[in-house]
């Protein structure tokens, strides 16, 4: 049952710069996936159009078969969102949310509450203004997830957290996920968090999906060849090797990222080419977003 | 649900110290129709920069499961509550004069509730065109008290809200569906790289820093206000500083450049003071020939008060460099700013049986008054102690600010 459907999806704030240019993806129930891109991919785009919060120029979006557009408040009864900018009212007191929240959906879980504020160790009578970014953002995963929703939604979540409350963070979610079922969407700069979280990723660039795969799929399909720069050696060259994904110049040598087996990857080049086999191999996500996004 | 969300409010606190803050008032002066709108202006802009208040809802509000139309409404009753609680204190004592305020203030927000300002998204004519409004309705309500004026204005709020109310989509909007063109830029003027030529170029970001729609309400709410009642504009210093609140962090990334400190600090201080000076150049201008009960010319007025909020200012802007200086916590800062406000005041209580016109005036309108007074029946040689006082101060905390060794306690905190 897929839980989101992003067909075709347009939006610009600009004329003539779209940030999202046909963007097309579904989620399933049950998935984890991460979002990826550079700083103005999109990606906060996507997810707020998802919440209903930005309406796209042209395209369609379904949640639970919905549209964000015409039924927002259905959709986020059944949502978790959390941001990096969800800033709370400074001088309301942990008790005081929770609360509020607890009176808004009706499926919340007091024991489930009252686990995770203890596992936090935070202050149900604190204010957000006297807690650190670390327990604020504590407090909007609780609020996010009591209600066990059936779809987070996860908007840099960890941004800005010290790794070790960044992995308090992301581990919690996890647990929850692993309990409830929970379809999970999140945008992230960190990679490990991503190869420790996701089933799949979905990378964006330029507003449009560049590589949507399983993660560990993607870490055995695909393979970096470096080739030395040559007469017969281009970007344009490397690119029209069968399997290439993107290559680009890196001084004196040409990085392409490629489908395929590094042994085979490497015999294709060399053939195409006429090089000798550059060397190839399969390296972390990083490298691969790197490679990929980078200019 | 409607109370809860009016709770959550982030505007919600102001009109929880505005509750406090008016029976105060109230007792304070006489005249405190003049205090009171200068609260609201305050309020206003402290409620702006702290609790969203130009918006519709913040991320936050719009995340949750509740249809637009809801959440507006919680806005709406927390913005009026911020102008009705205070006003309806003063009403029994003031009648049509604070309704004017209080009605006034209600357009501002009546306009700015039919924007779509969330996310950068509401057009700045449209800014220009509100606050005009809001200056426009303010002067007329507060020269021509009738009735069919203030029905007038009533009709034009309701009818704002209600064309509001229908054009709410089902979920707040984060961002409008207009498109703004690409400006296309011309060539920037270069400068030889590590030359620093370039009036221009070397003070762009800190133009930057304090220009936009806040000047220019501020120097208009100064300039009306002063029409008013000139005593009233002094109470503007509220106003102002909260405008520029963000103009020392809008400037301290400069600290990580190889701009002089002695720039930045002339500039973080020069801003307020010259916005002040002008502020009240045009009130100058535009005031009545009195000041509560006495009879004064505008030019007296122009001058004095200038001075007069040129020494309020530079203390205040000096104390914050001292809580800088010192990483003193926010509230002890706070508690620095009042220091010297309260010093000032105190220098008049031991005046304050002065009577005008044999008739026993009110704390306010004695502070107002002799703090105007005090500058010009002063001998000259005073006067020139006082400014050499003034410029010895602005030269101890220009000194006081380049010895710092860190900037500002929120650099610190991002460093540990």
């Amino acid at each position: 049952m897929q839980i989101l459907q992003i067909n075709n999806v347009v939006r610009a704030y600009r004329r003539g710069v779209p940030v999202l240019d046909g963007t097309s993806f579904a989620v399933e129930k049950g998935e984890v996936v991460g979002l990826l891109g550079r700083n103005g991919a999109g990606k906060t785009t996507l997810l707020r159009i998802l919440m209903g919060m930005i309406k796209p120029q042209s395209g369609a979006v379904r949640v639970f078969g919905m549209d964000p557009q015409l039924q927002p408040v259905e959709i986020k009864r059944r949502t978790g969102f959390v941001a990096e900018d969800q800033v709370y009212p400074p001088l309301c007191r942990a008790s005081e949310l929770l609360l509020f929240h607890r009176s808004l959906y009706a499926g919340w879980d007091n024991a489930m509450e009252d686990e995770l504020v203890s596992r936090f160790g935070l202050r149900r009578d604190a204010r957000i203004s006297e807690m650190s970014k670390g327990e604020a953002r504590q407090v909007a995963l609780i609020c996010a997830v009591c209600h066990k929703p059936e779809l987070l939604i996860l908007d840099e979540p960890a941004g800005g957290l010290d790794p070790a409350a960044r992995r308090e963070f992301l581990e919690t979610s996890i647990q929850l996920l692993n309990r409830a079922g929970t379809t999970i969407l999140f945008s992230s700069h960190h990679m490990a968090d991503v190869e420790r979280i996701a089933s799949r990723v979905v990378l964006l660039d330029k507003g449009k999906v560049c590589i949507d795969s399983d993660l560990d799929q993607l870490r055995e399909t695909l393979c970096i060849a470096v080739v030395p720069l040559g007469d017969t050696v281009t970007v344009a060259a490397l690119e029209a090797v069968l399997g290439c994904v993107r290559a680009r110049n890196n001084g004196h040598s040409v990085h392409g990222v490629f489908h395929g087996d590094p042994d085979e990857v490497a015999a294709r080049i060399a053939g195409a080419l006429r090089v000798d086999p550059p060397p190839c191999q399969n390296v972390p996500l990083e490298e691969l977003f790197i490679e990929i996004v980078g200019r | 649900m409607l109370w809860k969300l009016v709770r959550i409010d982030p505007c919600f606190p102001w009109v929880v110290r505005l509750t406090l803050v008016s029976p105060l008032l109230l007792l304070l002066s006489e005249y405190s129709i003049p205090i009171l709108a200068a609260l609201y202006s305050a309020v206003v802009a402290l409620a702006s920069s702290t609790g969203s208040y130009q918006r519709r809802a913040s991320l936050y509000q719009t995340a949750l499961p509740l249809p637009a139309r809801t959440i507006w409404l919680s806005r709406v009753v927390v913005h009026s509550l911020l102008f009705a609680v205070p006003g309806v204190v003063f009403l029994p004592k003031f009648g049509l004069r604070i309704l004017a305020v209080m009605v006034s203030f209600a357009v501002l927000h009546a306009v700015l509730c039919t924007l779509r300002p969330e996310r950068d998204s509401a057009p700045g004519w449209w800014i220009l065109v509100s606050s005009a409004a809001f200056l426009v309705a303010m002067g007329a309500l507060q020269f021509y008290q009738r009735g069919w004026l203030f029905l007038a204005v009533f009709a034009v709020i309701l009818a704002l809200y209600g064309w509001t109310w229908t054009r709410l989509p089902a979920g707040f909007q984060l961002a409008s569906e207009r498109l703004e063109s690409v400006r296309t830029m011309g060539v920037p003027a270069t400068a030889p790289a590590g030359s620093g030529q370039g009036w221009l170029a070397r003070n762009r970001p800190f133009l930057k820093a304090f220009v936009g729609w806040q000047p220019v309400v501020s120097l208009g709410v100064i300039a009306l206000q002063g029409s008013l009642w000139s005593g009233e504009a002094a109470f503007t210093i509220l106003f102002v500083p909260s405008a520029f609140s963000s103009l020392w962090d809008s400037c301290l990334w400069m600290e990580a450049t190889p701009t002089p400190r002695r720039r930045i600090f002339a500039w973080v201080m020069g801003v307020p003071l010259a916005l002040y000076v002008s502020g009240f150049a045009m009130c100058g201008l535009t005031q009545r020939t009195t000041i509560g009960p006495y009879p004064v010319d505008a030019q007296y007025l122009t001058i004095n008060f200038a001075l007069a909020l040129l020494l309020l200012v530079t203390l205040v802007q000096s104390m914050n460099v001292v809580q800088r200086r010192l990483q003193m916590s926010k509230s002890s800062g706070y508690v620095m700013i009042c220091l010297p406000m309260a010093a000032i005041l105190a220098l008049f209580l031991p005046l304050t049986q002065l009577n005008g016109n044999g008739r026993k005036l009110s704390f306010a309108s004695k502070g107002a008054y002799l703090l105007s007074r005090y500058l010009t029946d002063q001998p000259l040689p005073l006067s020139i102690l006082c400014a050499l006082c003034l410029i010895g101060v602005y030269l101890y905390m220009e000194r006081d600010f380049q010895r710092a060794d860190v900037p500002c306690r929120r650099q610190m905190n991002s460093a540990v």
